[in-house]
């Protein structure tokens, strides 16, 4: 039986020959164009500058303001002054010039499903599936976990963080990228309640009328982001914070401000958003009260360095607390920070090495665990999360643990270890192919 | 073959699929949640109870480049204290806040009213209070002042907490606990009331005296 293919263009696929040649070439004539390697290239040109003009945003963008602008979307529009921007700096293009509007181009998403249907289809239409080739097809694999792995990453990754002073005992994470509006109380039978506005209908502003919260919230402004000035005033008001610690700083009152969002490029903080809430009395629609609300009042976004007064109202005879915070998720164990270690590097005060020991109590499971150390690179792991040794609280008082969910952690690790393994494949069997027709000659 | 096939067409179609799918979602709306407790660790040491309490305010120093705090403290048995609760609110009610420029430099000085049954007197030489207070045979045992300091709020709390009272240390995970707010003359301040078994450690204080009685 002859085994040559007797359709050289043709991939020698059983299978594909199994099925109706007019089926299998419809489907073939459909995918074709996807497959094509001209599409490749232009789909990588594409990405480079995608992220050419994502580098540029975060001159004045934050870092995950142009990811989910440019990256974790499908279409960005790229402002005409970035290219001012980089003229000024490269092409002598006047520091004045304002360049208006903007256009269209594919962002992440696009162009990442893009390159996922041409890899796909040109392994289905061009591609010869031989043992030859296995090393082409296991880097392509692992490029194609690697691009699953960023989907999954960015849409189900949770990024939080837990703060802890010496002794303190906590049991809810703080999520760095999302914040809420905390309407809080203590019923009759001393369990705290609460009722949380996400931010994002923050940030649409206007009334927000709900059976479930206790009053009408109109919300009159939101800044994305705020800072904060000394207060010359010898009176506070509602919204005057004092620093607690901070060395000189202490006892130095201050206001919050609105201030423009952090820059990607020198960003060293998330940014503090803020918005002025009046309260109405559900039935009557009298004002209970006008709050300005930061994230600079909660006391972890500020590093337990601020204390202002609560914001408080009553309605129906019952007195509510209400704060601006980061998400918080509250979790089935709690964490005792017992230990935290600073280690500089001698004479200087450059950071060697933090350290925390913690005590776990999972009160779920009724276990208790002490002398759990988290230092730098070297994280905890425990049920789906881990634990990794972030920052340090001002003057050593304690530490921050970012603590990370990401269902698709494994992903890259693999991805990487199976392009490794194609290229280390490939290589093999060219060399062998090279070594072998050298040896016949 | 045929499996090939079959595998590269349902590979493509699963990634396609869950590439689709993983942009789904409903945006969140307003939710409830119970606070659960934080359980306590097992091993924690014990509450201390006391004989002795301190009460007190700790207001912000708006002095520029001075900054750090006001104290006011009354001091000690317990028994004694709590007969001077009425006259201590009325005391710190009182309590002011005036700026003042002392040739190039402003500084802020606090004043107040003496209470009925309370005497105000100059300190002792050494003692570097702005005032001290003194009290009938029912009080002898009180020490009432008021003082002014530096440094962070947690290592002032703990002079009285640790040095004085002889408590444990208060972790700076505790302090939002031991604080109650106040205002007072538009500023806005912390009133710190604890009890302890007593301690032997001395205030020791470095701001020179402002202030003025009325």
């Amino acid at each position: 039986m002859s085994t040559q293919n007797e359709f050289p263009d043709q991939p020698m696929d059983g299978g594909r020959a199994a099925t109706s040649p007019s089926t299998w070439s419809v489907i073939k004539t459909i995918l074709k164009p996807l497959a094509s390697l001209q599409v490749s290239v232009v789909l990588f040109a594409m990405s480079l500058v995608l992220v050419f003009f994502g580098t540029l945003a975060q001159m004045e963008d934050g870092i995950w303001t142009v990811v989910s602008s440019y990256f974790r979307t499908f279409l960005v529009w790229i402002p005409f002054q970035l290219i001012a921007k980089f003229g000024m700096v490269f092409f002598g293009v006047s520091p004045d010039a304002v360049w208006t509007g903007s256009f269209p181009f594919p962002a992440g998403y696009t162009i990442g499903i893009a390159m996922m249907i041409n890899l796909v289809t040109a392994h289905l239409v061009r591609f010869r599936t031989t043992w030859k080739r296995s090393g082409i097809i296991l880097i392509h694999g692992g490029m194609i976990l690697m691009l699953i792995g960023e989907v999954i990453t960015g849409e189900k990754a949770v990024e939080s963080k837990m703060y802890l002073q010496q002794g303190e005992l906590s049991n809810y994470l703080d999520d760095s990228r999302n914040i809420e509006l905390a309407v809080t109380w203590t019923d009759e039978d001393g369990v705290g309640r609460e009722l949380l506005v996400p931010g994002a209908m923050l940030k649409q502003m206007g009334s927000l009328s709900n059976d479930q919260l206790p009053v009408d919230i109109e919300v009159l402004e939101y800044h994305k982001n705020t800072t904060f000035v000394e207060t010359p005033d010898l009176k506070d008001n509602q919204d005057t914070l004092v620093f607690v610690s901070g060395g000189r700083s202490a006892g130095v009152r201050v206001v919050i401000v609105p201030s423009a969002e952090e820059a990607g490029v020198k960003s060293e903080r998330d940014d503090a958003p803020a918005v002025k809430v009046v309260l109405r009395d559900k039935k009557t629609g009298d004002e209970l009260g006008t709050h300005f609300l930061s994230l600079w009042q909660y006391r972890n976004y500020n590093n337990r360095l601020l204390i202002g007064r609560p914001h408080r109202f009553t309605a129906d005879g019952r007195t509510y607390d209400i704060e601006l915070r980061n998400r918080r998720v509250y979790k089935p164990y709690t964490v005792q920070l017992d230990k935290f270690e600073h280690k500089v590097y001698p004479g200087t005060v450059v950071a060697k090495d933090y350290a925390s020991t913690i005590t776990m109590i999972d009160q779920e499971r009724g276990d208790q665990r002490e002398g759990i150390r988290i230092w730098m690179n070297n994280p905890l792991r425990y049920r789906g999360e881990t634990f990794y040794q972030s920052g340090v609280l001002p003057e050593d008082s304690g530490t921050v643990l970012q603590v990370v969910n990401n269902p698709g952690w494994m992903l890259p690790y693999v991805s990487c270890v199976v392009v490794t393994l194609g290229m280390l494949v490939h290589f093999s069997i060219t060399l062998t192919t090279f070594l072998t027709r050298r040896f016949v000659r | 073959m045929a499996f090939r096939t079959w595998c590269d067409g349902r590979l493509a179609c699963v990634v396609l699929i869950a590439l689709a799918l993983s942009g789904c979602g409903k945006p969140e709306g307003i939710r409830e949640q119970t606070v659960p407790r934080i359980e306590s660790n097992k091993n924690a040491p014990a509450v201390v109870e006391g004989k002795e309490r301190i009460i007190g305010v700790i207001a912000p120093n708006a002095t520029p480049a001075v900054n750090g705090w006001f104290f006011f403290k009354l001091r000690g048995p317990a028994e004694q204290v709590a007969a001077q609760l009425p006259a201590f609110e009325a005391w710190i009610e009182s309590i002011r806040f005036e700026a003042r420029v002392r040739g190039k430099n402003a500084e802020e000085i606090v004043t107040w009213t003496t209470p009925p049954g309370w005497k105000q007197e100059e300190p002792a030489e050494g003692d570097p209070r702005i005032a001290v207070f003194k009290f009938g045979p029912d009080g002898e045992q009180l020490d009432c002042g008021v003082s002014t300091a530096r440094g962070g709020l947690l290592d002032n709390v703990n002079r009285w907490a640790n040095q004085q009272l002889g408590r444990p240390q208060i972790g700076a995970g505790e302090l939002d606990r031991v604080l109650q707010h106040r205002t007072i003359d538009g500023r806005n301040v912390f009133l710190v009331d604890l009890t302890g078994p007593g301690g032997k450690g001395k205030v020791m204080m470095m701001a020179p005296p402002h202030g003025k009685m009325n």
